[in-house]
């Protein structure tokens, strides 16, 4: 018969062992031997509680520090293997740009061909059902031709070919040009329109001409698009970075220093309006709200509000625009019916006291002007092409 | 309205949705999210195109809006196009600022003839629209009339040309003006004709100052009226103007540049 027994016994528990239950489980046992007359003092007693206490703390650190370490070893794996597919997907896109760089110029030149000596044959002796065919072919090869020109070619606004022009011009007049091509739409439209200049803003400013211009006529354009009747103010200022607080872009203060200022642009319009909840994405998801659309055309018909009061394309090449610039574009609406207003603010270098008294040297302008007229009678123009439908086009001429 | 490619990457599009929205705020642009941002450009552009390409073609414009638009746009007639009364040409609108401002489905891919006769001649509006329509117009009626008659002693196309030309230089201010004067003689008499008859459209035959372009014109509804085949082609050799026009005229397999100045 055994005599008295003391065990200690681990509480010890690991929960993310499945195989290893919640159980106790017996590390030592110490026995008297049964004709020993000793007995556990009470003293002995607690002694092997409190080690078992650090025992089952030791096992707990232990089991700790292997999971830490199987949970290390995964993660290693996982990283090597992401590092594989990211380069196996980076190695996709470059195969995928050059091939579409490839195609994208063999594929113009073709096209350049059909849709030229398309138009040469309008010129000859058609049936009027030939001339019908002639018609299509050529409408179909220009739709073609823009799809080739200017969709793949589209990846140069990623790849960070796309350069932003840096030179100086005319800030004021470059907002008379706009209101000067918007006025007579918002007459037609019978649309009052004001506009205001902040006499902060200076008279020129250094930055892409082209491309601000290309942006202000777009949210001005869309804001007269979606307007019924009523007004439309367009305001231009400088940012002030204690005004500015958007909690959607949490990390953009603009904050001007000696030699560049943020100009902040805001068209009001009174048309149709946008549920404030809709917002947010706006400018990013074409997906999202392409999929509202299709998906729930009677639902909401919210979706479909926003897909046609924000055209999609426009909104991917606004933000990007705007993104090049170091800016930020978005609306803002207090909902259905109650008018947008359409913000954006870009960075913009200021000129330095010497260039400021230079006009810029080439005034830019939209349009096809013709500067100058040069007199070409006489000469004679070389052509040269590595394809044959080019250079046979010349003689038909 | 969009193709069947939709159906098939719309649960491709799902997926790419679901990604995390806090991401596009940041400045940090990975390669993947350029790379899905650049697939997203392009098929929307891809969708906006084809779109536009189908809705042109079905939508509800008179031959005579859709031939106005061409000019307006391109600046060039075809031989076989043929002015027809309701014709109209507007200044001082751009093209792509309409289009740009316009939901073109709805409204039209030109300002329509009803919505310009309703817009007030103020002096600030640029705008003038020049209308060829017979019916309306005492003047090119007269005009008509009178090459009708005069072409019986035309006998070939040179000697056609050369007077219908100097018949049109005659009528539209003759051409010993300098380029500059004819756009200032032009500007004013367009505000006082804006004032007089109450709106932006002017008659094409009540126009005695015409720049290239409405000689042209004039020159195309003339040659069309005696079989005298002719197109517009963009471009004028004597001014610089935006709208600048010239008048082809075809003999044989010679064409020749019909001299309006």
């Amino acid at each position: 018969m055994p005599g008295a027994v003391a065990a200690v016994v681990s509480n010890f528990q690991i929960y993310d062992w499945p195989e290893v239950s919640i159980r106790n489980y017996a590390l030592m046992v110490m026995m008297l031997p049964s004709d020993s007359a000793r007995q556990w003092h009470v003293r002995e007693l607690e002694l092997v509680e409190v080690v078992a206490d650090q025992v089952a703390v030791a096992l707990s650190h232990a089991a700790i520090l292997e999971e830490s370490m199987r949970a290390r070893d995964q993660l290693m794996e996982q990283n090597v293997a992401l590092d594989l597919a990211r380069r196996e997907a980076e190695t996709a896109i470059r195969a995928r740009n050059d091939f579409l760089a490839v195609m994208n110029h063999e594929m113009r030149t073709p096209m350049h061909a059909v849709i030229a000596l398309s138009s040469l044959l309008q010129e000859t002796d058609l049936t009027a059902e030939q001339r019908l065919m002639v018609e299509t072919i050529l409408k179909s090869s220009n739709l073609l031709a823009t799809l080739i020109n200017d969709v793949l070619d589209l990846s140069r606004l990623e790849d960070g070919s796309l350069q932003l022009e840096e030179a100086t011009f005319n800030l004021h007049s470059l907002f008379r040009e706009v209101l000067n091509l918007i006025t007579p739409v918002a007459s037609v439209k019978k649309l009052s329109l004001t506009s205001h200049l902040a006499s902060d803003l200076p008279m020129y400013a250094i930055g892409d001409e082209k491309r601000l211009m290309q942006t202000i006529l777009n949210v001005v354009g869309n804001a007269v698009k979606f307007s019924k009747e009523g007004c439309m103010s367009i305001t231009a200022f400088i940012a002030k970075p204690e005004c500015f607080r958007d909690p959607r872009i949490p990390d953009f203060l603009p904050v001007p220093s000696d030699s560049h200022f943020y100009l902040r642009v805001q068209v009001k319009d009174s048309g149709s309006g946008i549920n404030p909840q809709d917002i947010p994405k706006l400018f990013t998801k074409f997906a999202q709200n392409q999929s509202l659309a299709t998906r729930n055309p009677a639902g909401s018909g919210l979706g479909l509000a926003i897909c046609r009061r924000i055209p999609e394309f426009f909104r991917l090449i606004m933000n990007r625009f705007v993104n090049l610039m170091e800016g930020h574009i978005w609306i803002e609406s207090e909902g259905i019916g109650k008018g947008c207003t359409a913000t954006f603010i870009v960075k913009l270098g200021i000129p330095d006291r010497s260039n400021e008294l230079k006009l810029p040297f080439v005034p830019k302008v939209p349009g096809n002007h013709v500067h100058g007229r040069t007199n070409f009678a006489g000469l004679k123009v070389l052509v040269m092409d590595d394809n044959g439908s080019v250079t046979n086009l010349f003689s038909y001429l | 309205m969009y193709s069947d490619a939709e159906a098939e990457s719309e649960s491709e599009r799902n997926r790419m949705s679901c990604g995390a929205d806090e991401e596009e705020q940041g400045s940090f642009k990975s390669l993947a999210k350029q790379t899905e941002q650049s697939y997203q450009l392009q098929l929307a552009l891809a969708l906006r195109l084809s779109s536009h390409a189908s809705s042109s073609s079905d939508h509800s414009s008179s031959p005579t809006q859709t031939l106005s638009h061409r000019f307006w746009v391109d600046g060039c007639l075809q031989y076989s196009d043929k002015i027809l009364d309701g014709f109209y040409l507007i200044h001082g609108m751009d093209a792509y600022t309409w289009t740009l401002s316009t939901d073109l489905q709805n409204v039209g891919i030109i300002p329509s003839f009803e919505s310009l006769m309703s817009v007030e001649p103020s002096d600030d509006s640029s705008i003038v629209v020049v209308a060829v329509d017979k019916s309306r117009d005492p003047g090119l009626r007269e005009l008509q009339n009178r090459v009708a008659s005069l072409s019986n002693n035309w006998i070939t196309t040179k000697d056609a040309t050369d007077q219908l030309a100097s018949l049109i230089c005659n009528r539209m201010g003759g051409g010993s003006l300098t380029e500059e004067n004819l756009v200032i003689r032009w500007k004013e008499c367009t505000q006082l004709l804006k004032s007089c008859l109450h709106s932006v459209i002017l008659p094409i035959g009540s126009l005695p100052i015409g720049l290239c372009v409405h000689r042209a014109l004039l020159f195309k509804v003339l040659a069309d009226l005696i079989n005298l085949p002719c197109r517009i082609a963009k471009g004028c050799k004597y001014c610089r103007n935006d709208v600048g026009a010239s008048c082809i005229v075809q003999f044989g397999s010679d064409r020749f540049v019909a001299l309006i100045k």
